[in-house]
């Protein structure tokens, strides 16, 4: 881990923080709006970055966090986008006459629901499960990075997985 | 709890089938903010507030200019003896002056006085 200090250094740097920090976020943003509109936000949250880099407080957590905040919260922006993509998910036909079609078309339709779900999530919670899924922070880094209590984080990541795991099972007795 | 749980293994891989960002994704983003100008702090943002501010105490002085509490002008009493012997004076001469009333039988005279 690194220290305050350097994290603090790491803000001014625009070049290095991008060099370190990018392909992740990058990452994190297609997965939720695809990866024409995931690169604009992605330097958008740079530039956003480096204009607030003397908000950023090491002591309150690492930079990653708090970049991954500022990205979460510019995609708020593009909500529409990516309920819209999530529920592009297309129809799934009945399945083939083969097992392999079958297999195919089970696994569409797992994604097709799942794709519902997340789309149907109310906005903290999709921002907590893709922060905690998909960009991997712990606990107390999404809520710095969104600036809620320990206790919401958990509470909303709790009650969204419990809407996926409810999907899910839903698929396994089909 | 673990990260390798199958619902959170299935959120992340949402979509399926997407490849990680390439190298040339990466150098696009960085160009965007290399083509983008710096964010420059908004001097609108700087006078808005201030215009507000401005606006308010001009209405705060306006009202405390024509509402304020107004005091009655009194007459002004002088104890000065050479002005109260100058005014005993001129009421004398206007006295020995002017035309005497002459009441005749019957008639009665009225007089009100006025107290300032």
């Amino acid at each position: 881990m690194r220290s305050p200090t350097e994290a603090a250094a790491g803000a001014d740097d625009l070049a290095a923080m991008f060099g370190r920090h990018a392909r992740e976020l990058l990452r994190y943003c297609t997965r939720r709006v695809g990866p024409q509109l995931a690169e604009d936000v992605v330097a958008e949250t740079f530039l956003v970055a480096h204009e607030r880099r003397h908000r950023f407080d090491p002591s309150r957590g690492e930079l990653l966090p708090w970049l991954y905040g500022i990205a979460t919260r510019l995609l708020r922006r593009h909500v529409r986008e990516e309920v819209r993509a999530l529920k592009q998910v297309p129809h799934v036909p009945d399945a083939g006459y083969d097992d392999a079609a079958a297999h195919r078309v089970d696994a569409q339709r797992d994604v097709a629901r799942l794709s519902a779900v997340l789309a149907k999530l109310p906005r903290r919670q999709r921002d907590v499960l893709m922060l905690y899924a998909v960009a991997e922070l712990e606990y107390a880094e999404i809520a710095a990075a969104l600036e809620i209590p320990l206790g919401s984080v958990q509470s909303s990541l709790h009650r969204a997985r419990a809407k996926v795991k409810a999907a899910m099972s839903e698929e396994d007795n089909r | 709890m673990s990260r390798t749980d199958p619902d959170l293994i299935a959120v992340r891989e949402l979509p399926p089938g997407l490849a990680e960002p390439s190298d040339e994704a990466v150098a696009r983003v960085w160009h965007k903010i290399a083509a983008r100008p710096a964010p420059r702090r908004s001097s609108r943002r700087l006078w808005v507030p201030i215009t507000a501010a401005a606006a308010v105490l001009a209405l705060v002085g306006a009202g405390i200019f024509f509402l304020r509490p107004r005091t009655v002008s009194q007459p002004a009493f002088t104890t000065d003896r050479e002005t109260v012997t100058r005014v005993i004076g001129d009421l004398r001469d206007r006295a020995v002056t002017a035309e005497p009333v002459s009441v005749g039988p019957g008639q009665v005279i009225y007089q009100t006085i006025h107290v300032v």
